[in-house]
């Protein structure tokens, strides 16, 4: 018996010449278009129910002409859809934190914090923030306690800071230490409100929209695994990574200038305490700095270097913990998509403050014996 | 280069626009650049691509030698010796480094123009041959195409409808193999990681169940993906490839699976190895009943040779018995049960329902069982049945069988229903849809969990 007579089918082939109807060439893209859509949908509401994620500190902010403030005694709950659940509570000054700010105790020297997210402590939880851990530090080691206030609030109105000098000085500080990331130095001189969705372009509304998507996050997520992936994609982003070149460009030349007015002011008004200026660097540029060798034209201390010489200008301590960042475990700095640090990115932050204020004055037998 | 991977279809794309712009009469010197550069790219150095050149040259010589035994046995002598078998002295071997991938699509088509043209077939070109022989999108794995069959459909038109189904099959091969069939082998690389010596039975048989069945739709996935994008791809430059599989695992028994599976394979062979021996062997016997015994042995030696076929060592070669074993037994059986029932009796018998399920059952677990040989080593069996242990083999294979069956059956208990799905799943806009989602998940693959093209399993043979 030939063996043709066991094949049940000869395979299906494609017809040879199919005709297509008008209506496809609008209809085939439609369907595809729209299937997509509907995917893109029901992923996006799956993901967001699978990971939530909730506003920082919102039922306890309120607004004033000089920014947010916080609730005296209120405690809220957020989290980062990456992140662990976080519980903020404010004092009865209305900042972050359980230890009194109305007096200072008898032989007690204190640390205020300004700046904006990152000095505000979003998305870690009290006993990670690093200016708890930094006077805690200092209080092991100083012989006294030290306890640290944070002015600091989550939106960024970094230019208003030197408006709350008087405020900051009432608090009877023994050093000041106002903290910085790029982020910070791109939105200082910003007006209130010009960062508002309604005054952007549409296609930069879409953008924006796409990027707060919970999909889009959470590609983002594991494509920044591979922190190499993300080191290329931020070089190719043109003025944002203005910063890790050598030498600066002028926009980021001028932002380093405006911080020095920034810096000036601040020094007017702090009535001889003294200020320490700490940089931090964004997850990319931790990237570059954990490298050997950097891509020519590249130089992810530039930045540093000129903030350190305008922070000498006006008198100011200045540290950059890009050093303390480039040397910790990389993958407990950060969170991924939100970009600011996480638990082991402030203990990387408490380490390189500790350093420089156990250097000054107010603090001088506090080095590790 | 791998094949899916966004450098081939960059390759395909380039290479179809410069194709179908030219003149006509410049396409097969197009054609004949675009498959040397392909074998070129797999290589990337022209000392390694000596001994393929070698074989080539040698066949084209076949072609034109006679008697055609003599270039016959060459070209099978110098096939073998390139392969590198194992029963072959390592001092008679060539240092390694040769490129040999594709070698063995290579060698199936440049032997069936050497016998053809013993039996009288014109004589070819060197440039129709080597676009025969080298034919990029299907020099890798194939499929194997017959020449008559290659020149029947080279140069079909190509209309936007033609784009769009090639489009389709591309995708559709492409998200086999990158999605599902990554998916499947990390199925079955979890199950084999998860067996160990304090399970309950239970718990391995359900994992040795899982090893088991796992891998024949991990194989189907990665092959058939992989004939998908390359047929997609052959269509742009206006040349159909011939199918290679046709729902393997509805068949009903192990000598229909082979001719769903791997059919150009099994086609080539029934050509050059099943019809001639059969034929040959036929005219020895005289009574009826006599001539119905060629067939078992005609069957055992070609299916033995696709067995065998697939590797050098003697794990392959056992292969080889089994599935030679499997479709000689299978054959034995259909002639028994025709004598017992009579034809139509067992063609009433196979139509059953239950009858059809549990040998589909049957077929799949067979075919799952023997590719241990296939995917695994000696050692590696032993291994497997030493931690499995007798109790929990039997409890897998049992729940292999039952679940295959039940499974497999699906498609006869949806009786008009299954027709209508496989209808709307033909339909252009019901593609366009799965395009559309495939796309999303290979987007999602690629680029999010960074999944490398995993490589075609075939690709070694």
């Amino acid at each position: 018996m030939p063996i043709q007579s066991q094949s049940i089918n000869e395979p299906a082939r494609i017809p040879a010449k199919i005709a297509l109807v008008r209506r496809d060439l609008v209809l085939l893209p439609a369907i595809f278009l729209l299937t997509a859509l509907i995917l893109l949908t029901a992923g996006e509401v799956s993901a967001r129910l699978i990971f939530p994620q909730t506003a920082m500190a919102e039922p306890c902010e309120y607004a004033t002409s000089s920014g947010l403030r916080y609730h005296p005694g209120c405690t809220s709950q957020s989290k980062l859809w990456e992140g662990p659940w976080i519980t903020e509570h404010f004092n009865a000054c209305g900042y972050r934190g359980p230890e009194p700010c109305a007096t200072l105790p008898p032989n007690t020297r204190r640390l205020v914090v300004l700046g904006t997210s990152t000095a505000h402590g979003t998305f870690v939880n009290f006993e990670d923030f690093f200016p708890t851990r930094t006077s805690a530090w200092l209080s092991a080691r100083c012989g006294f306690p030290v306890d640290a206030q944070t002015l600091a609030t989550e939106p960024v109105d970094l230019d208003h800071t030197d408006t709350r000098m008087a405020e900051t000085l009432s608090l009877h500080p023994s050093a000041i230490a106002l903290v910085i990331g790029p982020f910070d130095l791109v939105h200082q001189k910003d007006p209130p409100g010009v960062t508002d969705t309604y005054r952007q372009p549409l296609f930069a509304r879409v953008i924006a929209l796409l990027r707060q998507s919970r999909l889009f996050q959470i590609t983002q997520y594991y494509l920044y695994r591979d922190p190499s992936f993300q080191v290329r994609a931020f070089l190719l982003n043109g003025d944002s990574a203005g910063y890790v070149r050598e030498p600066l460009s002028p926009a980021w030349q001028q932002r380093v200038d405006a911080m020095g007015d920034l810096l000036g002011r601040l020094v007017a008004r702090a009535d001889g305490v003294p200020i320490t200026l700490m940089y931090y660097p964004e997850r990319a540029q931790t990237a570059l700095a954990r490298e050997a060798h950097d891509p020519p034209g590249v130089d992810p201390y530039a930045i540093g270097d000129a903030l350190a010489g305008i922070a000498a200008q006006h008198g100011v301590h200045f540290v950059d913990a890009t050093h303390a960042f480039a040397a910790a475990d990389f993958d407990s700095l950060y969170y991924l998509t939100d970009g600011h640090p996480k638990a082991g990115g402030h203990a990387a932050l408490a380490t390189a403050l500790e350093q420089s204020l156990a250097g000054q004055p107010a603090f001088a037998n506090c080095r590790d014996k | 280069m791998t094949v899916p991977s966004l450098q081939f279809l960059v390759f395909v794309l380039a290479g179809a626009a410069v194709f179908n712009v030219v003149p006509i009469r410049w396409r097969d010197a197009v054609w004949m650049v675009l498959n040397l550069a392909f074998i070129w790219f797999l290589s990337r150095a022209f000392l390694p691509l000596a001994p393929l050149a070698g074989f080539l040259l040698l066949g084209y010589l076949g072609t034109r030698l006679r008697p055609a035994w003599i270039p016959i046995a060459l070209t099978l002598a110098t096939f073998v010796w390139l392969k590198r078998y194992a029963f072959i002295p390592d001092s008679l071997l060539l240092a390694p480094g040769a490129m040999t991938v594709g070698l063995s699509y290579i060698f199936f088509r440049v032997m069936h123009l050497i016998i053809d043209a013993g039996q009288g077939a014109e004589p070819i070109g060197v440039v129709r041959y080597l676009n025969f022989t080298l034919n990029f999108p299907a020099v890798i794995s194939g499929p194997i195409q017959r020449r008559e069959d290659y020149e029947a459909n080279d140069d079909l038109p190509l209309t936007l409808p033609d784009i769009g189904i090639a489009a389709w099959r591309m995708l559709l091969g492409a998200f086999k193999v990158i999605v599902l069939s990554k998916a499947l082998n990390a199925w079955q690389t979890t199950a084999l990681a998860s067996l160990h010596p304090d399970m309950a039975s239970s718990a391995k048989a359900l994992a040795g169940a899982q090893i088991v069945a796992v891998y024949p739709l991990f194989l189907y996935a990665n092959f058939s993906g992989y004939t998908d994008f390359v047929i997609g791809a052959a269509r742009l430059f206006r040349l159909r490839l011939p199918e290679n599989f046709d729902r393997p695992f509805l068949a009903a028994n192990f000598i229909d699976f082979w001719s769903r599976w791997h059919i150009s394979l099994s086609q080539w062979l029934r050509s050059y190895v099943f019809n001639p021996l059969l034929l040959g062997w036929m005219r020895r016997f005289r009574s009826a009943r006599g001539k119905q015994y060629p067939s078992v042995v005609a069957f055992f030696v070609t299916f033995f040779l696709v067995g065998a076929w697939h590797g050098q060592t003697m794990a392959f070669l056992f292969f080889g018995l089994l599935q030679g074993g499997g479709v000689a037994g299978n054959r034995l059986y259909q002639l028994a049960m025709t004598r017992r029932l009579t034809p139509a009796g067992y063609e009433r018998l196979s139509a059953n329902p239950w009858y059809r399920a549990v040998a589909r059952g049957l077929t799949f677990t067979w075919f799952a069982f023997t590719l241990l040989w296939f995917w695994s080593s000696w050692s590696g069996i032993r291994g497997l049945a030493v931690s499995l242990g007798f109790t929990a083999s039997t409890l897998a294979a049992l729940a292999t069988i039952l679940t295959a069956s039940v499974l497999l059956a699906i498609p006869d208990l949806l009786g008009v229903a299954a027709t209508r799905i496989q209808m709307a799943a033909r339909s252009r806009y019901t593609r366009t849809a799965f395009a559309s989602a495939m796309t999303l998940a290979l987007a999602a693959a690629t680029l999010v969990l960074q999944l490398a093209s995993p490589e075609i399993v075939y690709q070694r043979f």
